[in-house]
């Protein structure tokens, strides 16, 4: 995924936003989706035009307060329209690497730098590392960022010997952290990549400085056997598309290329036995909330789609401690569905560690 | 992931298959041409596999037992991919042009298509047959023929029309896969095509169509190089503000009716493009699965663009003339869209 493609502009040039307010819509290989306002002001440059594409990272418009001349801005874009060309031909968009871990390899992507300790993005069940693709290059503006593709997804390979539980998949994460000669890290994970996430944090405390935790599985709820099954089981550009709406709150944004995509992944040999052995972890995976957290020092944080079909939360109540956010009208993708709200609400556990007076429920929706 | 030509995305399928199953044996005229064992110490320069390219390097690595040149004997070739078919091997056989399969009708249509059905399914015969069509390349009457009708008309017969390079590469290892006998017809304008192709291996279920555009206004459905033509097309009928569905079959037999009714119950207007000849074709054919299964739905006439009932001229002028172009896909979307 390198590029979109603008749909429609949600607000005229000169008008007023908020932070959060949805601006614009565009489509890529995944979904159509909005894009919110990061900053509050005056929309004051549309620059990207209806029906075009643009790269990954592209300046689509310009939000200032009112009182920016608009000298300034001009300027601004030029800068921007200059950085792009010295940049030039050699694309600065961040390709996926690949790095044998124990014998097998491991796809992952690398944007970022900075001060801040490195942060491991862990997707979910027939998941990729492009599921990333809206919060990893905000995530990465202040540190490095590591998204990889679990063993038997994406482009990591698809066999599992010797991997049995969930439990094998997080040592294997250790043993490619370890190549990195990453010691500490913030995970954020998703869905089953949270159980993963759980297990990993279990065995390894002083390795791991905080877990967000985006609809996971590994806390007393498993994914709802219609999805995982219904994944495993579809074939056909029909079926795919009805198990993808679960994932979503708002249906319609199932794109023909994310159905494509999924299939896709399922032709490659090997994805399809993968995927049933991972379906197999889950199921063995019983423990409770408590259980699961008991052992874990780091900052917990759980951000929850209030929608959420395929791990829907339920009445699920968290122990003492741990931060919850739920967010209202999003499903089981929160960093596709919301990516502006999840990055600022991971953004607070990784700069600030989590509010340690207790849980917040319900964290306003934009 | 890479970007890989239908050319190479071919070569690939076949090494892939070969190292997985020993079976897996190539047959056919020139296939290793240019190598000699004289040679087989030299590095690959990329001599050899045959005047499509599809086979190169595979006799280095496989050796001639499985990489197995043959005389010019069209009904040699496609009896020994019966035979070693039947008798437990997996032989993917060659033909450069779809237009000389005709010499060997009766290995395919009455022993490779039969066998199954004749010995009430003790014999299975598990041969693909690798051929080019097509016109566009100035190769002139005999050697650029779009013959997959006559092939789709035969039952016993799976016909795969792969119309880029990725489903070139999935499509091939189903074909390979598959215990039936596959024509497997991949079009010379085609070869150099290039997109996204993974590297590791993936197979395409046959019977499953492509939908290259979504859209409520029109459908299109069309079949190998039509598809990328019937492509460019929708991409400027967009810019009009017509939204076109764009349905690739990719097999002929088994064909997709669901996805191709589905669309057309959808927008009532359907274009059926198709290099084939006219009359009992692809496009009739179509044409007739939708008038008998969806005419309430319908709104307009189905449109058929089609190569005229003529053979394919060998002067460039009259050759560019004789083949649907996206200009003429355009025109009979419109001529669906606005119809009352």
């Amino acid at each position: 995924m390198e590029e979109g493609t603008l749909v429609a502009w949600h607000v005229a040039e000169g008008a007023e936003v908020a932070a959060g307010e949805q601006i614009l819509e565009i489509e890529t290989a995944k979904i159509a989706n909005a894009v919110e306002a990061t900053h509050a002001g005056i929309l004051r440059r549309r620059l990207a035009m209806a029906g075009q594409s643009y790269p990954c990272g592209a300046l689509l418009g310009v939000i200032a307060d009112a009182n920016v001349p608009d000298e300034q801005i001009a300027a601004f874009v030029a800068e921007r329209a200059q950085a792009k060309r010295q940049v030039g031909a050699q694309s600065n968009t961040p390709v996926p690497q690949m790095l044998a871990v124990r014998g097998r390899q491991i796809r992952f992507l690398h944007q970022g730098a900075g001060g801040g300790l490195p942060v491991l993005l862990i997707h979910g069940f027939a998941g990729d590392l492009n599921n990333w693709l809206f919060v990893q290059p905000s995530l990465s503006e202040k540190r490095s960022t590591y998204a990889v593709d679990l063993p038997g997804h994406g482009g990591s390979s698809k066999d599992l010997n010797d991997i049995n539980s969930l439990n094998d998949v997080a040592e294997l994460l250790v043993a490619f952290l370890d190549q990195l000669g990453i010691e500490k890290v913030h995970l954020v994970a998703h869905s089953l990549g949270g159980a993963v996430a759980l297990a990993l944090a279990r065995k390894y405390d002083k390795r791991v400085a905080s877990l967000v935790l985006l609809s996971p599985a590994g806390l007393g709820i498993s994914p709802v056997p219609e999805f995982i099954e219904g994944l495993i089981a579809a074939r056909s550009r029909r079926d795919m598309t009805s198990v993808l709406k679960m994932l979503l709150a708002h249906e319609g944004q199932v794109s023909r290329d994310m159905v494509n995509d999924m299939l896709k992944f399922k032709r490659l040999d090997g994805a399809e036995p993968a995927l049933r052995k991972f379906a197999g972890f889950l199921r063995e995976e019983n423990r409770s909330a408590a259980q699961a957290l008991q052992d874990i020092s780091a900052p917990v944080h759980v951000i929850w789609g209030a929608h959420d079909r395929v791990v829907p939360r339920g009445t699920n109540e968290l122990p003492n401690g741990i931060r919850l956010s739920v967010l209202e009208g999003v499903g089981h993708m929160p960093h596709i569905e919301r990516n502006s709200q999840v990055v600022e609400l991971i953004e607070t556990t990784l700069v600030q560690g989590p509010d340690a007076a207790g849980r917040q429920e319900g964290a306003p929706a934009a | 992931m890479s970007h890989k030509s239908y050319q190479r995305a071919l070569n690939e399928a076949l090494r892939q298959e070969m190292q997985r199953d020993p079976n897996v044996v190539l047959i056919g005229i020139d296939i290793a041409a240019g190598y000699s064992s004289a040679a087989a110490d030299a590095p690959d320069d990329g001599v050899g596999g045959g005047i499509l390219g599809a086979t190169a390097g595979l006799i280095q690595e496989f050796g001639a037992a499985r990489v197995i040149e043959t005389p010019i004997s069209e009904s040699a070739i496609m009896g020994m991919c019966a035979g070693a078919a039947c008798t437990g091997l997996r032989p993917v056989g060659e033909l450069m042009f779809a237009d000389f399969l005709g010499v060997c009708f009766d290995q395919i249509f009455n022993q490779a298509a039969k066998l199954r059905y004749m010995f009430g399914g003790k014999a299975q015969v598990p041969m693909v047959i690798r051929t080019t069509v097509g016109a566009g390349v100035n190769a002139a009457a005999q050697h650029s023929q779009m013959l997959h009708s006559i092939f789709t008309h035969i039952p016993g017969l799976k016909v795969v029309l792969p119309s880029g390079a990725y489903d070139a590469k999935g499509l091939l290892i189903s074909a390979i896969r598959d215990d039936d006998p596959v024509i497997f017809m991949e079009h010379k304008g085609l070869y150099e095509q290039a997109e996204e192709v993974p590297d590791e291996p993936y197979s395409i279920p046959f019977g499953e169509a492509n939908l290259l555009t979504e859209g409520d206004d029109v459908t299109v459905i069309a079949f190998s190089k039509m598809v990328q033509v019937s492509l460019a097309a929708s991409r400027s009928l967009a810019q009009e503000g017509l939204a076109v569905e764009l349905i690739d079959p990719r097999t002929t037999s088994p064909l997709d009716e669901d996805t191709i009714l589905e669309s057309a119950k959808k927008t009532g207007r359907v274009v059926i493009v198709d290099e084939g000849h006219p009359r009992c074709s692809m496009a009739t054919d179509v044409a007739a699965l939708i008038a008998s299964k969806a005419f309430h739905a319908l709104r307009a006439p189905i449109e058929l663009v089609t190569a005229p009932h003529t053979p394919v001229p060998f002067a460039p002028t009259l050759e560019q003339a004789y083949l649907p172009n996206a200009n003429t896909v355009a025109a009979a979307v419109r001529r669906v869209a606005h119809d009352r």
